[in-house]
């Protein structure tokens, strides 16, 4: 038996596949930059790292051997080790302010906004500013830390000559420029805790810290998680601070991964080398942010139930 | 009247820009006509351009320019990193408006020559004046596999410089004849200004290019890290010495505590200042330090040669101090290479030696120094040329010359610093440096 098919279905079916298409079409145009400016560099960034390739010298395939030379490198694992240590002093240490802070204003406080602004003020700083502004003020002879110290007695600190206080030194700069971003996450989710929680808490007798451990703490937890892993990744990365300030010395003491890179690559230009170590950085990361992630959508299955 | 605004709306913009991208793409824009025709781009360190062209010794870049009809020159200056970095990236492309490049001697080695041309064949055609009144040291060192790759054009030499008003105030006489004195002199002229200003007897820049300043003192016992022939040395007794010397002067105070992040621009403040009473650095910072604007002791800042040890004093005259030079080279990749080497020619003639000298150029031709202009002018000029005679480089140029200098820097800050004795320090490094040299 023959069907009768309207004439006008054609028509409606390629007008239906156009309008399936025009998403597509309309983000084509940032998705082609995206892959034209990030995909295909990274890919190419990527690729180096099997070769051995500077100027003036013709890119040799080499396979693993940049690995290889990476790994037995003294100054690699150096500053690996450093990496590690400053990325989690830094990142737990901004999440600990972060925190405290955005609990702190979040209870009735006088001129609050204008301590929020105070406490956000050095995210407004450019990090190049703020470390040669930290540099003037830490210098050892005529710098205005060490003038203050003089005045009440202590000897002159040698911020950036004493391997442990260079150190403490890129971490203190790090926590004050990055505190405000992991406060603007934690205060906003403090912020949305319901008050009905907290009376619901009290009318069973808590009181104080219990508030915060049984109430605050979990509630904000997720928050805590996404500034963890944001602040992991980024804190990775950190190099203007400490090229600024110690150039990754004395004596190695703030060499991260980020400098070592920088290093091979734009001082000895030996692009292989700083792909390769770029790459063991991007795996590192997606380690990290992987456990969190996995954290994250464990507990997100699990309120989902 | 009413200003009247031009609005350009969407149509309009599209056909501009597109037009715009039609010519880019076909060559037809006029700003790449005058980038090929008329400019003339040069990639150096802002002191390059100032010595070119201007100070007391006039201009020498603009009857060159008037001459060939070229409108101006594209000085693109940078950092020393910058510029190598500028210059190596240009001179590995297929095509480059780069016209000539300004080099240090440490960076160019034989695989970064090969980015560079050849000057043989423009020397044997078209002559540079006097080839061989360029100090030797500097033209054999530009010469790899018989070809020369560069024309020497700036030395920095270095010297002592001593503040003759704290040597009065004092009561120190003269300035010293061995290096040993000098580190004596040193701890008498650590002291408290009425002020209250702590002034440090001796001052080595430490941060950035410490490697370099630390063989300075090392040749006052003939030391090296890696000689000129890549033979590791460090660990023998001279730059051990030197290394013990130093360390001594941090821990009585004479080196001041900050001195691994004191740069060599740091320098410059501290001398102007009068925080530091003596320091080695290069000979043409004399400028500088008794710069009547800038100084609080202009005039009062000598420069001599640095003092021997006192068991080398039959041997040398003066220690056999770091000298570095920059080298004019055209990328093999530059479009109008004709026209570079008549630049390089200009600049290399020794009328325009004498006239950079003048401006403040470490001349690299050995007869500017019989120049009476130059000796009138400069109050270290004997004191360079006695230097000079026996001045060489810090470190050889070798592929991974940058990497050793980093790690020698690390070893020589562990020295000073106490965290291992300088032997240990110099033992442990030296093991490093021939993996460098040889890898």
């Amino acid at each position: 038996m023959a069907v009768l098919v309207p004439k006008s279905e054609p028509h409606a079916n390629r007008s239906s596949r156009l309008a399936r298409l025009v998403p597509y079409l309309l983000i084509a145009p940032v998705q082609l930059l995206l892959l034209v400016v990030l995909v295909a560099p990274s890919f190419g960034a990527a690729g180096l790292a099997f070769f051995r390739t500077s100027f003036g010298l013709d890119a040799t395939w080499v396979g693993l051997e940049n690995f290889r030379t990476v790994f037995a490198d003294y100054r690699f694992w150096n500053a690996l080790w450093n990496t590690v240590v400053f990325v989690n002093v830094v990142v737990y240490l901004e999440i600990f302010l972060g925190l405290a802070i955005a609990v702190l204003l979040a209870t009735q406080f006088r001129l609050q906004k204008l301590w929020i602004s105070v406490i956000i003020a050095p995210y407004a700083v450019s990090a190049v500013i703020a470390v040669l502004m930290w540099k003037f003020i830490l210098e050892p002879d005529t710098g205005f830390v060490n003038y203050l110290l003089g005045l009440v007695g202590i000897e002159p600190i040698l911020w950036t000559v004493i391997p442990l206080h260079a150190f403490a030194v890129v971490v203190l700069l790090e926590v004050w420029l990055n505190t405000p971003f992991t406060f603007l996450i934690l205060y906003a989710a403090v912020m949305g805790v319901s008050q009905e929680l907290y009376e619901a808490a009290r009318i069973d007798g808590a009181r104080g810290f219990q508030l915060f451990r049984f109430i605050t703490l979990p509630s904000v937890m997720p928050a805590v998680l996404v500034a963890l892993m944001f602040r992991y990744i980024f804190a990775f990365r950190t190099f203007e601070v400490v090229w600024i300030m110690t150039q990754g010395g004395p004596l190695g003491s703030t060499d991260l991964l980020s400098i070592y890179l920088f290093r091979n690559g734009f001082r000895y230009y030996d692009f292989g080398i700083a792909a390769t170590t770029a790459l063991v950085m991007v795996a590192v990361t997606a380690l990290l942010a992987s456990v969190y992630l996995w954290n994250l959508y464990r507990t997100m299955v699990r309120d989902a139930r | 009247m009413k200003k009247q605004i031009h609005v350009i709306d969407r149509r309009q913009f599209i056909k501009l820009g597109g037009t715009a991208a039609f010519l880019a793409a076909t060559g037809g824009l006029p700003f790449r006509a005058f980038a090929q025709g008329g400019s003339f781009v040069v990639v150096s360190h802002a002191v390059h351009q100032t010595v070119a062209t201007t100070g007391d010794g006039g201009d020498i870049v603009s009857p060159w320019l008037a001459e060939h009809g070229i409108g101006s020159v594209d000085w693109r200056t940078a950092g020393i990193a910058q510029v190598h970095e500028t210059l190596f990236r240009e001179a590995s492309l297929n095509q480059t408006n780069l016209d000539v490049g300004y080099i240090l001697n440490t960076q160019l080695f034989p695989r970064i020559a090969n980015l560079f041309e050849p000057l043989d064949p423009y020397l044997a055609s078209d002559p540079i004046e006097d080839f061989e009144d360029f100090f030797p040291g500097m033209r054999e060192s530009l010469t790899i596999d018989g070809q020369i790759y560069g024309v020497p054009v700036r030395h920095s030499t270095s010297g002592l410089h001593w503040n003759q008003a704290y040597f009065e105030e004092r009561g120190v006489d003269g300035p010293p004849e061995t290096i040993e004195q000098m580190a004596e002199i040193a701890r008498q002229l650590t002291f408290t200004r009425s002020d209250g200003q702590p002034v440090y007897g001796f001052v080595l820049p430490g941060s950035g290019q410490m490697h370099a300043n630390t063989t300075d003192i090392a040749r006052a016992w003939n030391g090296d890290f890696i000689t000129t022939d890549y033979e590791v040395v460090c660990a023998e007794p001279p730059m051990v010495k030197a290394l013990t010397m130093l360390r001594e002067m941090f821990v009585d105070g004479v080196l001041p505590q900050s001195l691994i992040s004191i740069a060599n621009t740091d320098l410059d403040t501290w001398m102007q200042t009068g925080r530091a009473a003596m320091c080695v650095g290069g000979m043409g910072r004399n400028r500088i330090y008794n710069d009547a604007e800038a100084s609080q002791f202009p005039g009062q800042i000598e420069t001599m040669s640095i003092p021997v040890s006192e068991e080398l004093t039959g041997q040398f005259e003066v220690a056999p101090v770091k000298t570095e030079y920059w080298s004019l080279v055209i990328p093999q990749a530059s479009q109008q290479k004709d026209l570079s080497w008549s630049f390089i020619q200009e600049l290399s003639s020794k009328d325009a030696h004498l006239s950079m000298a003048l401006n403040g150029n470490g001349p690299t031709r050995a007869s500017t120094y019989d120049e009476p202009a130059f000796n009138a002018s400069l109050p270290y000029a004997e004191a360079e040329k006695k230097a000079l005679a026996v001045a060489r480089v810090p470190l050889p140029a070798f592929d991974r010359s940058t990497e050793a200098a980093d790690i020698i820097t690390e070893a020589v800050q562990s020295a000073i610093l106490g965290a291992m004795t300088p032997q240990a320090s110099m033992d442990q490094l030296a093991p490093r440096l021939e993996a460098l040299i040889r890898g």
